[in-house]
């Protein structure tokens, strides 16, 4: 398998009063295409803002980010708007949904911005809520969703436009263990699928789960190793 | 994003917080009128006074008399276009004089003139067009004042929506919308709401208007021609609410990526 990230001496810092504050520092990784891998670390340690660098969303103060051999930062922040649609699916902690929206339509918002075609869009939502076992609850509404409900609501977000990268910050976090363990089986159906998934997670036993496991601390990678 | 999609998430956004929206197009809607019906009389109030210096009298057929400085034969055209007739011009260019059916226009005349170095002027009248005139600039002003507060309001609105909406924002942001599909989004919202708000101030102006020709229809025993819709100054009253909307969306959204 080719490398399909690639994170080259990238830096990250910030402007605090006291000076300068280095979020990552130096930081070099590389994974592998269709690999599952987690980070972890204290918090503070940079795995969030790393996360945000990998997902066109934060622009490295230097370095580079290769993926699929393009440097992402090289290019203007419509293209990084594009990249985020079509290549990156995100999943976060707060589950980042229209609470008034339905379920349908939070997956829709998607498929619009990426130009997914009106009379398709059903049958895509359909097949995605089946994914993540939320099979008729297209027309529900967010806020009477239970926790796990949401976060699955989420996965089927990220996966709608079918990204090769799927970006999860503590998808666990709010969750309890029995829908966690929920949402970590379908983070590794969609590894098994072909997709490159990234978690980032404080909780030891949900890293262990992935096939790599990269501890930061103080914006350095301190440990890589195989789970 | 395809444009059907983007009208769909506008009128979304609209149905979200139905009742701040509410507020922010009625409050809209006041000021339009507030800047609306001022304009409207400024504009038309050389043909209001004209009118009631009619009915007050009543029984003369003549015209408003002016005398004309600076004057000459060769201006004679000019002075027919303007309206005057029984126009005399003396050779020793101080006692030339002309009338007028209609004081129509007569400050962008006697303001023309001023640039040209002469002077259309009336011993009789003249106190009342300057009343007519300050009156003018005092409508304009307070039209002027009222444009200032929209502004202010829409951008406390946005300001307030950007803050509301800060989460979704960053949602529509993360999942790939570009900067301006997102600032489309919200400018779209904005301008449903002041065109509804401007449709009603329109018509309640419309209305407004026309009881004035009424009036003096009823006072003069003259049919009244003031407009009560005129397609231009709509126009620029939408494109006036659209300059800060754009400016203010354009703003509020500069840090997104």
């Amino acid at each position: 398998m080719r490398n399909f990230i690639e994170i080259e001496n990238v830096q990250v810092v910030y402007p605090i009063p006291n000076g300068n504050f280095i979020a990552i520092n130096d930081l070099s990784i590389s994974v592998l295409e269709k690999s599952f891998i987690s980070i972890t670390g204290r918090s503070g340690s940079g795995k969030s803002t790393l996360l945000k660098i990998i997902g066109g969303i934060l622009r490295p103060t230097s370095g580079k980010v290769i993926i699929e051999g393009n440097d992402i930062y090289s290019y203007s922040d419509v293209y990084l708007a594009e990249y985020r649609m079509k290549k990156i699916g995100f999943i976060f902690q707060d589950y980042f949904l229209e609470e008034l929206y339905t379920v349908y339509q939070n997956i829709e918002i998607a498929l619009m911005i990426s130009g997914f075609p009106p009379n398709m869009r059903l049958e895509r939502i359909e097949k995605v809520l089946e994914e993540v076992g939320l099979t008729g609850k297209e027309n529900i509404q967010v806020l009477n969703l239970s926790g796990g409900e949401k976060q699955r609501v989420g996965i089927a977000r990220a996966i709608a436009n079918s990204p090769d990268i799927i970006l999860a910050d503590e998808p666990c976090g709010n969750l309890d263990y029995e829908n966690g363990k929920r949402v970590m089986q379908l983070l590794r159906e969609e590894s098994d699928k072909g997709k490159t998934v990234i978690l980032i997670t404080h909780n030891i036993e949900d890293a262990k789960e992935t096939d790599r496991i990269i501890t930061l601390e103080d914006g350095r990678v301190i440990k890589d190793e195989k789970s | 994003m395809k444009n059907r999609d983007l009208c769909i998430l506008t009128f979304r956004e609209m149905r979200t917080e139905k009742k701040e929206n509410f507020l922010y197009s009625i409050m809209v809607f006041f000021i339009v009128l507030c800047i609306i019906i001022p304009v409207k009389i400024a504009v038309h109030s050389d043909e209001i006074t004209d009118a009631i210096l009619k009915s007050m009298y009543k029984n003369s057929d003549r015209g408003y008399s002016f005398y004309l400085k600076g004057y000459t034969v060769d201006d004679l055209g000019m002075l027919q276009k303007m309206g005057f007739y029984n126009i005399s011009i003396s050779k020793d260019n101080k006692t030339s004089s002309g009338e007028l059916k209609s004081i129509k226009n007569i400050w962008f005349y006697k303001i023309k003139a001023l640039v040209e170095d002469k002077d259309i002027w009336s011993p009789t009248i003249d106190d009342i067009l300057v009343v007519q005139l300050f009156c003018e600039l005092i409508l304009l002003t307070l039209s002027t004042i009222f444009f200032v507060l929209f502004c202010f309001i829409l951008s406390n609105s946005l300001s307030m929506k950007v803050l509301t909406r800060e989460k979704y924002i960053a949602m529509l942001n993360i999942l790939g919308c570009s900067k301006k599909k997102i600032r489309c989004i919200f400018e779209g919202s904005y301008i449903v709401k002041n065109i509804i708000a401007i449709f009603m101030a329109e018509g309640v102006s419309c209305i407004f208007l026309k009881l004035i020709n009424n009036y003096l229809e009823k006072e003069t025993l003259k049919e009244s021609n003031i407009p009560f819709f005129s397609p231009v100054q709509f126009g620029l009253l939408i494109a006036g609410t659209y300059v800060p909307v754009a400016h203010l969306c354009k703003n509020n959204f500069k840090d997104l990526k």
